[in-house]
């Protein structure tokens, strides 16, 4: 038997579709639709040499375009390079936690992340529109969007610390408890934000930044968000090779994965770190975005299996997929701006996860 | 079934590249860590701070023994296993093996000395046979976790010698239940570590798996390995141990060859009075080997 170089794994399970030819096939799919994506809208860029010229001149390259054709360039390419960092970051965060929870059913918007991110967003626009201590005031208001990445993040990461510890009981974490912890989570800040709305409704410009948190939008966005959402991916992505294998291990549960080899604590920590980071920066830069997290992981296991090492790269190229995909759909049916991305992604992902509740009704009840 | 060969010299460090000649390759994927005494030594723990699961136990697995753990419900052998192998932190007692304190090994090196095969696994992963037992090399695997040619070596031995290979493609969850306890066992054999420890390996197996189940592991141990095995099966530790330790209210009250301590005297005052007793020729013929069963009069 002869020694060779390290291969790759043996599939864990017969797979449908090899990964390698399903990210090619994503990313082509992807380029296309980035490309429309920029090139469609109610001002029609008619021409690849007007496009062009625009991205060039954004880049530092050449003459800007005339009247508001650059403006419109930009925006377009914002919106796009925006939602294509959603999409990645909100997969990959529900693919981790998928993972680190061995559930299928658990997203960041399920477990109450997306939402508690949310709440610190909004906590800081209010902090940021005046309503908080002149101190924050005078400190934060030069770097306002990063101090509501920040805030989005910590109240991320602070509802993943707070739902595993309320669903943890002797060391093992309780699928029904963790999403019956979401529901409840899901609520109460769902309360504290219609609070928080009511508190400043007549301060229109205050409460119309709160209000588009909620809907979960990409319109409007600059080279901060593009800039922001990913680095926040790319940081996110990078414990990547860190615990793929070990998530793979912990199917059989944490205790298994222990007697395995697996530093469990430091792969909980370093996935789940990352998940709220992910999902944080997806709401920081476009508000809640339901069920993306929840749906994109779930296809793509049907395709190529629950192997991580293959799963979690390829969320990076189906969330934007998926994102950019249903927008441009709808704004095809319905016409530019007929709905934002978070209730598209409502619309399509309520009902899948209520297929994934019927599918799965005999291994629900056994839990 | 497979034989392993002579145990080279052991190695005691993981494999940092697979672009090695292939004897060596071989080599490693047959090679077993050597074998270590476990010693557990004043091992106390008890859950929510109830009445204590362990109390006080001291214990020791000699390289080359298969030493099995019976005791009724309740008594303290499933904690104390999982103590052994690090997965519980005992409130009171220390654990060495080989002479150095469990607690300072790191996870991996730890799993390529002390292989765990659990009762059963809380969830059933979708995965093929093959890909599972695979999953008993993580310890060996390198920095960036790749398997490699040396890793697939010791999936096909480990695979061979639990009489697992056939099954190797099929998903694990589409396979019997005697099938998936070998597959457990063939994972840690994939581990390469010299001790196992076995928790109720024949729970809810017929006769005939039961037995097969237990020779597999009576014959790594004439192989070189060591084993610790957690069974309510008296008869089975009877024919097959070469020490028996009895637990009781987290105490190990008697131990000694399977005549030591399966005798009326010793088991009735743990399990009551409907035991029955007697004596059957040995496995292999040699002398006789006490039996007892459950019996109501």
């Amino acid at each position: 038997m002869a020694a060779t170089a390290p291969t790759s794994p043996a599939p864990p399970e017969p797979r449908r579709l090899s990964p390698g030819r399903l990210g090619l096939l994503l990313g082509g799919i992807l380029a296309v639709l980035f490309v429309y994506a920029v090139r469609s809208g109610s001002t029609g860029l008619h021409d690849w040499d007007t496009t062009w010229q625009g991205v060039s001149s954004l880049l530092g390259f050449g003459d800007p375009l005339p009247g508001s054709l650059q403006t419109i360039v930009e925006l377009r390419l914002f919106r796009a390079l925006v939602a294509l960092g959603v999409g990645a970051a909100l997969a990959l965060s529900g693919g981790l936690l998928q993972g680190v929870f061995r559930n299928d059913l658990a997203s960041p918007s399920i477990i109450g992340v997306s939402a508690g991110a949310a709440l610190g967003a909004s906590l800081a626009i209010l902090v940021i529109g005046g309503y908080g201590p002149q101190f924050f005031l005078e400190e934060f208001a030069g770097v306002a969007p990063l101090f509501v990445s920040a805030a989005a993040f910590l109240f991320a990461l602070g509802t993943v610390w707070l739902v595993t510890r309320l669903a943890t009981t002797g060391g093992r974490i309780s699928v029904p408890t963790l999403l019956l912890t979401g529901i409840a989570l899901n609520a109460i800040i769902s309360g504290l934000l219609a609070a928080i709305q009511s508190l400043v409704l007549q301060d229109y410009e205050v409460a119309r930044a709160i209000i588009s948190w909620t809907f979960g939008t990409l319109d409007d966005r600059t080279g901060y968000h593009v800039a922001l959402i990913w680095t926040g991916v790319a940081l996110s992505a990078s414990v990547i090779p860190f615990v793929s294998v070990e998530l793979d291990l912990f199917a059989g549960g944490e205790d298994d994965a222990r007697s395995l080899g697996v530093h469990t604590q430091r792969t909980k920590n370093l996935a789940l770190l990352s998940a709220a980071l992910a999902a944080g920066v997806a709401v920081a830069v476009a508000g809640q975005i339901a069920f993306l997290g929840l749906t994109v992981p779930h296809l793509l296991r049907m395709l190529v299996g629950r192997g991580h090492r293959a799963l979690l790269p390829l969320c990076l190229l189906g969330g934007p997929t998926f994102l950019l995909g249903a927008d441009l759909a709808q704004r095809w049916l319905l016409g530019t701006g007929a709905l934002q991305p978070g209730v598209v992604m409502s619309l399509i992902g309520g009902p899948f996860f209520l297929f994934l509740l019927v599918r799965n009704r005999a291994k629900i009840q056994a839990w | 079934m497979t034989d392993a060969p002579d145990m080279p010299p052991p190695t005691d460090s993981p494999r940092t590249t697979d672009a090695r000649a292939p004897h060596e390759a071989t080599t490693e994927a047959t090679t077993v860590a050597p074998t270590e005494v476990l010693r557990g030594a004043g091992l106390s723990h008890s859950y929510a701070g109830e009445v204590k699961a362990v109390d006080g136990v001291d214990i020791e697995l000699p390289p080359g023994e298969l030493l099995v753990v019976i005791g009724p419900n309740g008594a303290g052998k499933s904690t104390l296993l999982k103590i052994l192998a690090g997965l519980v932190t005992p409130e009171a007692g220390t654990i060495e093996l080989g002479g150095r304190p469990l607690a300072s090994l790191d996870p991996r090196s730890r799993a390529r000395s002390l292989a765990v095969v659990p009762q059963s696994l809380r969830a059933i992963p979708e995965v093929t046979v093959r890909h599972f037992v695979l999953g008993g090399r993580y310890g060996h695997l390198d920095k960036w976790r790749r398997h490699g040619a040396v890793d697939d070596l010791a999936v096909d031995r480990a695979l061979a010698e639990a009489d697992v290979s056939d099954v190797g493609h099929r998903l694990l969850t589409q396979i019997s239940g005697g099938q998936r306890q070998r597959v457990l066992i063939a994972r840690s054999l994939a581990q390469q570590a010299a001790t196992l420890l076995v928790d109720e390996p024949t729970n809810s197996l017929d006769p005939e798996h039961q037995i097969a189940v237990f020779s597999l592991i009576r014959r790594l141990v004439d192989k070189g390995r060591s084993a610790l095995v957690v069974t309510h099966d008296m008869n089975l530790a009877s024919q097959f141990a070469g020490a028996i330790a009895l637990m009781a209210e987290g105490r190990i009250v008697a131990s000694g060859a399977a005549g030591q301590v399966l005798r009326p005297e010793v088991l009735g005052p743990v399990y009551g009075d409907h035991l029955r007793y007697g004596t059957w020729p040995a496995p292999g013929g040699e002398g006789t080997r006490p039996y007892v069963v459950p019996w109501l009069e």
